[in-house]
């Protein structure tokens, strides 16, 4: 007979080795894409350097500031793309000591951080409050809001009533967060490479594609998991995400 | 061929990089019609009609399909399955072109039936070569199942 020990310990062994096995997934993805997104404006900078030195030879002003403005841009790409793998290194690596902190108090800051692109699109937020404390990073907890609701504003597309609600639901014994919004939303067949590092599913968008692969992370760090809840185009957007990690319990209603 | 310009369809989400393949298009002066798409969904709309692009004089069907990899929305590598598992679209020959030399990329490609693997040299000199070498070998040389 095995005993329960040894059983549990196989258990352990297979989750250990899948986990591992999802974690090697992930950072060869994100070599690819790292090399492969920083080669790309590199190429970008080489070839019209070398349209410069035909065009300064050839005295042809106009296309020498045209040339120029390419290499800058690819440039200035390299630059962010690189500032915000720096940043999403520090996620994890760089912790601050934990604090107390309410999911309300979260929410309104993220509300206060975005409150310039929420009163320039008009968007009327509507924070439902539930008793929720959570206790971890509280400048990252924040930036999952933050990211989230900047997001929200940033693709609310021509909606004439833009709308976000901040709230928290209980899936089962479950503490489920959400985003939701009633802009533009996302093609069901786009949701699984959403959080991916440097992907955009709007090239035209401003950002590198990073924002969402950070929030990711911090969500993991606090155990938890990110999903979006979408119809598609036009029927707005709702993030989910749990923080196991970080929750404080949250029985103190009464 | 009757003198009709081949007609490529790019696909490639880097404005930089589209630049410079309309360029060294331009000063090889062959008779060719580039048009450009900025996503793998904007491709698979060309090639079925879709949305904007139903009308046949502005969108004809391309000849050739000049396929980055990292495409927003829908895979380059996406793209060059649906259409080699499409009998209508299958013999469109997919010349792929990206920065990326992994060679799990190049034998997926070459799985799904691209017709060539191209990578984007870092190299001024060696990118003009590579694009004047292309031009000269699918647009002068390469004949087309749909060339009479």
């Amino acid at each position: 007979m095995i005993s329960p020990y040894a059983s549990d310990w196989r258990l352990k062994r297979k989750k250990y080795g899948k986990d591992l096995a999802e974690k090697n997934t992930e950072l060869e993805r994100f070599t690819y894409t790292v090399s492969h997104d920083l080669k790309s404006p590199l190429v970008t900078v080489k070839t019209f350097l070398g349209y410069l030195g035909q065009d300064i030879a050839a005295a042809d002003a106009g296309r020498i500031e045209k040339d120029m403005l390419y290499v800058n841009g690819a440039a200035d790409k390299m630059n962010k793309l690189l500032g915000e793998l720096l940043e999403m290194s520090r996620v994890g690596r760089i912790v601050n000591p934990p604090s107390e902190v309410t999911f309300k108090e979260l929410a309104e800051e993220a509300e206060r951080i975005v409150a310039g692109a929420i009163l320039e699109g008009k968007v009327q937020i509507r924070l439902i409050d539930e008793p929720v404390t959570l206790y971890g990073d509280r400048s990252r907890l924040l930036e999952i809001w933050q990211n989230l609701v900047e997001n929200a504003v940033k693709f609310m597309g021509g909606q004439s009533a833009p709308r976000i609600d901040i709230g928290v639901e209980y899936h089962d014994s479950e503490t489920v967060f959400f985003v939701r919004d009633n802009g533009i939303g996302i093609d069901p067949k786009y949701h699984a490479k959403l959080f991916n590092i440097f992907e955009k599913i709007n090239p035209k968008t401003e950002g590198t594609g990073m924002g969402l692969a950070i929030t990711k992370r911090i969500v993991e760090l606090c155990q938890g998991r990110i999903w979006v809840e979408s119809k598609g185009e036009g029927q707005g957007a709702c993030f989910f995400f749990t923080l196991p990690g970080a929750l404080k319990d949250k029985k103190k209603e009464g | 061929m009757k003198g009709e310009p081949i007609v490529i369809l790019l696909v490639e989400d880097d404005p930089a990089h589209i630049e410079i393949i309309r360029r060294t298009f331009a000063e090889s002066r062959l008779a060719n019609r580039l048009i450009s798409v900025e996503d793998g969904q904007e491709a698979l709309d060309y090639m079925y009609r879709k949305g904007k692009y139903k009308d046949e004089f502005n969108f004809p069907m391309p000849n050739l399909i000049l396929l980055d990899l990292r495409l927003p929305k829908v895979d380059g590598l996406e793209v060059l399955k649906t259409t080699k598992a499409d009998p209508t679209l299958s013999s469109t020959p997919v010349v792929i072109l990206t920065t990326s030399p992994a060679e799990s990329d190049m034998v997926k490609a070459y799985e799904n039936h691209a017709n060539s693997y191209l990578v984007k040299p870092v190299d001024f000199t060696k990118f003009n070569q590579l694009m004047n070498t292309f031009g000269y070998y699918w647009v002068v040389w390469n004949q087309y199942p749909h060339d009479d």
